[in-house]
């Protein structure tokens, strides 16, 4: 596939998703439970005005999509967003959201934080690893300190806060 | 008791040692999020929503006005040096800033950036402080179907009138809107689009949709585009401070672009691009050095800064008085204030006089504070944009990560905003502007109030909505904001053929 052809393709099933979201929406609206209580507007009318609107709005991005009028990310030259998109460097940051995502309640903020920032940085390029992990482990440590001990919003504890005796002691 | 007691009643509650504190520690903050290349001012605000959540009301709103005014500087900084433009107001001081910059004048630009912004929000504020009110006792006469039309049409310049495409403003504005639609209904309780999840039925929280767009999204984008070059930051030579020939050619770009600024924030139109805009053509156009213009012309940054300072304070206006944000940044400014149980809106000026009127001294406060620390700083803030990108995006990420947990302490609100953060790349890869939907997700539910509200006056009569002089005239507005721009091209075509025979 050449270049523009790939280009219009990725953004052709962006928009057939889009135009997806909107007739779910629509099948949404017309399957909701009737309420119990009266009310003059049911919450099914709002839903079916903003389901049939963005159906619209989808079926005029897939023609002009398939048209060939794609679109243009801000901040680039026309044309240049066809080029293929790093897909190592994207895996390896959403690899690291991810991370934090499952292991922030069980192993507390400083060691999540940690690898999450030291993830981030790998991905984008950085292979110093003694001072990454250094800084990122401040980091973490300065945000948890900022946070939980001075503005008071909780965050979760684990095997770090421990060590350092930071974490909030259990009254009882 | 009139407006300028309890201004001065604000000035007294906002200028306590604790809350000068808090402004200073929000103008710093506020600078150095705002100054970090890639984000504007709506995300610097959204980043530290979390930070103002453990501190009173009166604290917060000062730390509010000073991170508002701090980011927007800090944008401006980015601009120049860069030619990363935060934000689609800076866009044009990013074009004439940075030519200056190139040609070794950074320091003037800055320094015209930092003392045009301080002037155009020392008059805008003063104007709020008297426009504010008075919109706000003109609009208790509002009824319900008014406000639905004012909704729309912010919805529909926001959206058509915003960036290259008007589909694609639409799409990101139904996306917002969908999402506004998630939860069970205030009125009845219905749950729709929740999936049957428990934490969804709350509907989905406003600061992590825009953490995710704005945060995630943006560095998953610049992940995908890694084998593009960095950014390359221009040096500041010499000293800071402007010369006087500099400031003779300043003062007034800066009056100008405060007076073409301020009341284009208040028509509920949003976008600060047009004021920018308007105001560049303007000094091009008076200016005796035009051949400068493109060039690295200081009335270039001059003119556009004051507009787009005065503009964001415009754009409080309709905030307070009518509770209509149309801008990212006002947005969410409403949500932070809201936060507090505060509702912007007509009812605000009777009900919580005492914290609005703390909340413009506060903008007065805050916008001195940026003065008196910044153009010391500058060189300072500079250093903070030669961090390493990685670092930077790890940053963004983490904190973007630590704002969405601490919301609410869940983990949903995390995987949600692995979910938005990616389709908010897809925005951006696919040229899908991200305040439209912003506006969506706040607006929707606001506008579904009004919407019943009006019919159940009129029980269940759907012609309410287009009755009454208000309606009527913001919806014929409309029409002919929508469609002038293609007849007069039509017409003057034509014109232009007959000229041509």
């Amino acid at each position: 596939m050449t270049k523009v052809t790939r280009a219009v393709l990725a953004e052709a099933i962006f928009a057939f998703a889009f135009l997806l979201l909107g007739l779910f929406v629509l099948y949404d609206a017309f399957t909701l439970e009737e309420p119990g209580v009266y009310s003059v507007v049911s919450p099914k009318t709002f839903e079916l005005i903003i389901g049939f609107f963005t159906t619209f709005v989808a079926l005029l991005l897939v023609i002009q999509v398939l048209q060939g009028k794609l679109g243009v990310a801000e901040g680039t030259e026309p044309g240049s967003s066809h080029l293929r998109p790093d897909i190592r460097t994207m895996s390896i940051l959403l690899a690291s959201i991810l991370l934090h995502i499952i292991l922030l309640e069980p192993a507390g903020y400083i060691a999540t934080a940690s690898l999450t920032f030291f993830g981030v940085a790998y991905a984008f390029g950085s292979r110093k690893f003694l001072k990454d992990i250094l800084i990122a482990f401040a980091f973490a440590v300065i945000v948890y300190f900022t946070f939980s001990r001075g503005l008071r919003i909780f965050l979760p504890d684990g095997i770090f806060e421990n060590l350092l005796g930071l974490a909030r002691k259990v009254e009882g | 008791m009139g407006n300028l007691d309890l201004l001065l009643e604000g000035f007294a509650s906002a200028l306590t040692a604790q809350n000068l504190l808090y402004g200073l520690l929000g103008t710093f903050l506020g600078t150095l999020v705002g100054v970090l290349p890639g984000i504007g001012p709506a995300l610097a605000i959204a980043l530290l929503l979390p930070v103002t959540l453990s501190v009173n009301p009166t604290s917060a709103l000062i730390m509010f006005a000073a991170v508002f005014y701090g980011a927007m500087y800090g944008g401006s900084t980015t601009s120049i040096l860069l030619n990363t433009p935060g934000e689609a107001g800076s866009v044009i001081t990013s074009v004439e800033g940075h030519k200056m910059a190139k040609q070794g004048r950074a320091g003037a630009a800055l320094t015209t950036a930092a003392l045009g912004s301080f002037v155009a929000g020392l008059i805008a504020t003063i104007m709020l402080a008297a426009a504010a009110p008075a919109l706000a006792e003109l609009a208790l006469k509002v009824q319900p179907a008014g406000y639905v039309a004012l909704i729309i049409f912010a919805f529909a310049t926001v959206g058509t009138l915003l960036g290259s495409s008007r589909v694609r403003g639409l799409t990101s504005l139904s996306v917002g809107l969908i999402f506004g639609l998630v939860g069970a209904d205030q009125q009845t309780g219905i749950n729709r689009l929740s999936f049957g999840i428990q934490e969804a039925t709350d509907g989905l929280e406003v600061i992590v949709v825009i953490i995710s767009f704005f945060a995630l999204g943006e560095v998953i984008y610049y992940a995908s585009r890694f084998q593009d070059k960095g950014w390359q930051v221009l040096p500041v030579k010499g000293k800071v401070w402007m010369s006087r020939d500099d400031f003779r050619r300043s003062w007034k770009p800066w009056l100008r672009g405060t007076a073409i600024g301020f009341p284009m924030g208040i028509i509920p139109a949003g976008g600060s691009e047009i004021p920018t805009f308007i105001s560049y053509s303007v000094e091009k156009k008076l200016s005796k050095n035009k051949d400068e213009f493109g060039n690295g012309a200081i009335e270039g940054v001059a003119g556009p800064e004051a507009a787009n300072n005065a503009n964001a304070a415009g754009v409080l206006v309709p905030l307070l008085a009518l509770g209509l944000p149309t801008s990212a940044t006002a947005a969410i400014m409403l949500v932070a204030i809201r936060n507090f149980n505060i509702q912007p809106g007509p009812m605000l000026f009777e009900m919580n006089a005492p914290l609005v009127w703390t909340l413009i001294a506060s903008l007065f406060i805050g916008n001195t504070l940026l003065l008196l620390i910044n153009l010391p700083l500058i060189r300072i803030w500079i250093q903070l944009l030669q961090i390493p990108r990685h670092y930077l995006y790890a940053g963004i990420t983490t904190f973007g990560l630590l704002g969405a947990y601490s919301l609410n302490n869940s983990t949903f609100d995390l995987r949600l905003a692995f979910v938005l953060g990616f389709v908010g790349y897809l925005f951006r890869r696919f040229g899908i502007p991200n305040t439209p939907l912003v506006l969506g997700v706040i607006l929707g539910p606001i506008v579904e109030i009004q919407f019943r509200q009006a019919v159940q006056l009129s029980n269940g009569d759907y012609s309410i909505l287009v009755s009454g002089l208000l309606p009527k005239v913001i919806y014929l507005t409309l029409i002919l904001v929508l469609f002038a721009p293609a007849l007069l091209k039509l017409v003057k075509g034509k014109a232009g053929l007959g000229l041509r025979k």
